[in-house]
């Protein structure tokens, strides 16, 4: 049987911590080339890695993890504020 | 930082190890059944063997697929344990059809041409244990796509 590919925001959200891959290999205990695997979503994560990388990242998986495509961070942002152009600078 | 090749570049290693290594063989041959004496060969075979020494070091060694193939399960990440799986039992298929195309060869060989006489020389033996051995790690290199150890959070995605 073929799996699902499994989407992920783990690239963003590491960048965004300011970590490398190896940093975050080391403290989810894989190796720095999986993490690669990942990011590049050419490896579909055991439940229990995926739950240790949400952990890490002190999100719920289905934040990090979606059998959809995820939709950048900022669109999510933007509808959670009720589309109102929070953020942009006032005329 | 820890450099290593690219895939495209390890394929190419991987088809020139194995390559110096079937020439190895080939000259060691004809030097000891043939009596061929001319330098050449001796030059060609020794060059051969020092090209499968140079080439084992990038594809096999700093890629790290050697010690993978060759680690405890215990050592490898989930996927690690995947793809080693995966290449360990592909090895084995291949191993087992040049093995068979070794003997396949030797018998048609004998039966169709006279005073032929098929042994299993020393570099032979030596070099079918090389192929068991690094077959895995070379298709590890054939397959995986390789990085280089990260400095920095910006590597590339």
């Amino acid at each position: 049987m073929k799996a699902r590919k499994i989407y992920n925001r783990i690239s963003v959200l590491r960048q965004e911590r300011g970590i490398s891959r190896k940093e975050l290999a080391d403290a989810v205990g894989i190796n720095f080339q999986t993490v690669g695997y990942l990011e590049r979503q050419e490896y579909n994560p055991s439940l229990d890695l995926a739950f240790r990388i949400s952990e890490f990242f002190g999100f719920s998986v289905e934040f990090v993890f979606s059998v959809a495509p995820m939709r950048p961070l900022s669109e999510v942002i933007h509808q959670r504020n009720g589309g109102t152009g929070e953020g942009n600078p006032r005329v | 930082m820890k450099r290593v090749f690219s895939q495209h570049t390890n394929r190419r290693l991987v088809i020139i190890n194995y390559t110096a290594l079937l020439l190895m063989n080939v000259c060691f041959y004809l030097v000891t059944e043939y009596s061929i004496d001319h330098h050449v060969f001796d030059v060609i075979g020794l060059g051969s063997i020092i090209i499968t020494i140079i080439t084992f070091v990038p594809v096999h060694i700093r890629t790290g697929f050697w010690k993978q193939v060759h680690s405890d399960a215990e050592s490898l990440d989930e996927r690690q344990l995947q793809v080693t799986h995966q290449s360990v039992a592909q090895s084995y298929a291949w191993f087992t059809v040049i093995c068979l195309i070794i003997i396949l060869a030797d018998a048609l060989m004998a039966r169709f041409t006279s005073g032929f006489r098929f042994i299993i020389t020393v570099p032979l033996g030596g070099s079918l244990i090389y192929l068991a051995h690094s077959l895995p790690s070379s298709i590890l290199a054939w397959t995986e796509t390789i990085e280089s150890i990260p400095d920095s959070p910006e590597t590339s995605v």
